[in-house]
């Protein structure tokens, strides 16, 4: 009796589902366009997931650039964080290298993104200290295709010792630019905190490339939401372009998803985001703009959310910027490792 | 007094206002009583009738009112209309009458013999009943005579033929007292009923469905067994609902056994509902998600209504009810859990609460 009616239903609701959706139909776009693609990876070394995705086939048809966010600034020099070192890097250089991939080597402070003052402000203020930041950095440019600086938020009194420690750094490496992850601005004077200690109009001379971290959208207001959204990138980028001239311009699409706690926010990977899902047995929906969300009670008992992306987010986004941003402007994709397991298989179909 | 005729007879002079009691037989030399509804058309003018049967009835015995108009026909104690009696040769229509000077029965005649529709009046006017004769016997619903001729126009054959002897066609007295169904009665309930043993309905519903996690619309059909019982009847109802909000898509098979109670009899009228109900239902997200994007459960509870039948035809009629239910989650499955703005997620199926406005089709079949 049972089975009998759980057929009959299990018939109706595919009827349902073709009258409603229209069998096979997805809801991903059926093309986006092909956009030079940089990888992020927050770390020296490979595990074997973000090994295995950097070297298949559906990556590296997608990605033509890593970055490897992983000379960390400590005592005034940039050195690879540990157990890392100089050899370790070559060598995952050289194997990136082989699979085709260009690779720069990110400069970063390590420090949270709302942390003031950062350590780096007095540093980049005191010309001495400074010279031998810039002297670390370029002794490790030879490794790589490029440096790329990934600055922490820092006070807008910075900004002539940033632009100063910028055009030092390019002097000093072997491409004459560097890369920089620059803030989202999209007002002037900006809107982002610390924003306006990075002039990209005056710094655009010595820029190889400039990503625009149109990331963690909902970082800082106390207010849960997605990671990212197309039309805030869209004007991101838009304010941008005219700042930087003809120096090329990426914007950037979050790989992970953030866990919104009582008082607390951390990056939460697309598996660990479907894990808690099934275990607290709860459903899992998805915005008008395509995110991926769901709230459960944690073991506090107070409510946390999540918000993350998929292979169809992110597709659905960059669909989304297709009608405002022309083909020129790159993608970074931010975050090895927590992306949906099928988005480069889907991006490598759809991007034409 | 006891109204039969033998106790008229032993003192018809005991109370002026009965009836007197006369009996008729071919020779009396008593004056006949002229049928009152035929003063114009005499049996004198009749012509060249043919002779009555040559039957061995008995002759009937007519009971008057002290001012001459007839009371009843009797056949020994028995009414006219039970028994087979000859009433002279007349042919015709005679009118009894109630006390008051109603009428009380209007007899129709063919040689003596009734023949023909014949009817009986209470003393207000009403019909009480209403059987056809042929030969001066009932005929049963159904049945054709071999032939039927209306006895109003005087130069009426009586219905013998060479091949019909009385004998072989006559039955006993005691065997006419049949009386027509249905019998007509006075308040009209008998056209006012709806016919038929089994009545299948279908049913569109719609309304709204109610729960922790979602408030959707919730329409649907199903198909409604009804035995055509009294005031009181069962109704057995299988279907498809389906609700949706946004992306809670949810279809549901629901399954109900209940009672029809009317308020007053008739085939129009308001009826309560009561009905014990089972739902399975499935619910999916018409959304590509990773996780669980669907779910089945049981639902089990009841529901209560009020509602209002129309009579369609004599073997359909409508029926429009308003009905409010509660059920409950039976099964063992794990709950999934439907994430809610702002507050704590809620369970996508669980109690729930709904509110249907149905209108239903019914056909019987059956006589």
């Amino acid at each position: 009796m049972r089975s009998a009616f759980t057929s009959l239903g299990h018939l109706l609701i595919l009827l349902g589902i073709c009258a409603l959706g229209g069998c096979g139909n997805s809801g991903l776009p059926d093309s986006v366009l092909r956009r030079n693609g940089t990888l992020v990876v927050e770390s020296c070394t490979l595990d074997p997931w973000q090994q295995n995705t950097l070297f298949s086939e559906d990556t590296r048809a997608v990605v033509s650039e890593v970055i490897l966010l992983c000379l960390y600034i400590r005592d005034d020099l940039a050195s690879p964080a540990a157990p890392a070192d100089r050899a370790s890097v070559t060598e995952l250089i050289s194997q990136l290298r082989q699979q085709g991939y260009r690779v720069q080597l990110g400069v970063t402070t390590g420090e949270p993104t709302d942390k003031t003052p950062s350590k780096l402000d007095a540093l980049l203020r005191d010309p001495a200290r400074r010279a031998v930041l810039v002297a670390s950095i370029a002794s490790a440019a030879p490794l790589s295709d490029g440096i790329v600086v990934s600055p922490p938020q820092l006070a807008v009194a910075t900004e002539s010792a940033f632009r100063l420690f910028l055009t030092e750094l390019a002097a000093a490496i072997p491409s004459r630019r560097v890369g920089l992850f620059a803030p989202p601005s999209i007002t002037s004077p900006s809107d982002i905190p610390g924003g306006d200690a990075i002039n990209l109009s005056a710094l655009r001379s010595q820029l190889s490339h400039a990503y625009l971290m149109t990331l963690d959208l909902h970082c800082c207001e106390g207010v849960p939401g997605p990671t990212t959204s197309a039309s805030w990138i869209s004007e991101v980028a838009l304010f941008a372009k005219p700042l930087l001239g003809s120096t090329p311009l990426a914007v950037s699409l979050p790989l992970y998803g953030t866990h919104f706690g009582k008082d607390t926010q951390r990056p939460v990977s697309y598996l660990e985001a479907v894990g808690i899902a099934s275990r607290e047995h709860i459903e899992i929906l998805r915005n008008e703009e395509g995110n991926l969300h769901f709230n459960y009670l944690d073991q506090s008992g107070s409510v946390s959310q999540i918000y993350f992306d998929d292979a169809e987010s992110t597709l659905r986004m960059m669909w989304q910027l297709d009608k405002s941003l022309s083909a020129e402007v790159g993608i970074l994709y931010y975050g090895l490792g927590a992306e949906d397991p099928g988005l480069w298989g889907e991006l490598k179909e759809r991007m034409k | 007094m006891a109204w039969s005729a033998d106790a008229l007879a032993q003192d018809p002079t005991a109370d002026p206002q009965s009836p007197k009691i006369a009996t008729e037989t071919p020779d009396s030399q008593a004056p006949p009583i002229a049928p009152p509804a035929l003063p114009s058309s005499p049996p004198a003018l009749v012509p060249a009738l043919p002779p009555p049967p040559s039957l061995s009835w008995p002759d009937a015995t007519i009971v008057e009112w002290p001012d001459h108009r007839i009371a009843k026909l009797q056949c020994g104690t028995l009414p006219l209309t039970q028994a087979v009696c000859r009433y002279r040769d007349y042919t015709g229509v005679l009118v009894t009458y109630h006390q008051n000077g109603s009428a009380a029965e209007i007899l129709s005649f063919a040689g003596g013999l009734l023949e023909g529709l014949c009817e009986s009046y209470d003393y207000t006017g009403h019909l009480l009943s209403r059987q056809l004769f042929h030969v001066g016997r009932v005929i049963e619903l159904g049945q054709s005579p071999p032939s039927f001729n209306l006895p109003v126009d005087p130069p009426l054959v009586p219905q013998q033929t060479p091949q019909q002897t009385p004998q072989q066609t006559y039955a006993q007295p005691w065997q006419h007292a049949v009386r027509m169904t249905p019998t007509p009665r006075g308040d009209g309930i008998a056209e006012d009923s709806i016919r038929g043993q089994l009545g299948i309905g279908l049913r569109a519903s719609i309304g709204l469905l109610a729960s922790a996690a979602v408030v959707a619309p919730y329409i649907g059909s199903q198909l409604q067994l009804i035995p055509n019982l009294q005031r009181i009847r069962p109704e057995f109802s299988v279907g498809v609902m389906y609700a949706q909000r946004d992306k809670y898509h949810r279809l549901d098979v629901p399954m109900s056994a209940g009672v029809q109670a009317d308020l007053f009899s008739g085939a129009d009228t308001i009826y309560f509902v009561v009905a014990a109900a089972a739902i399975y239902t499935h619910r999916f997200v018409a959304d590509h998600v990773p996780g669980p994007t669907s779910e089945s459960a049981w639902l089990l509870g009841g529901e209560g209504g009020l509602g209002l039948r129309l009579k369609r035809s004599p073997y359909s009629y409508w029926l429009a009810d308003l009905r409010l239910g509660g059920l409950g989650r039976i099964d063992s499955q794990p709950r999934l859990l439907l994430p809610q703005a702002e507050e704590p997620p809620v369970v996508a199926i669980g109690s729930q609460f709904r509110m249907l406005l149905g209108l239903t089709l019914v056909g019987n079949l059956g006589l």
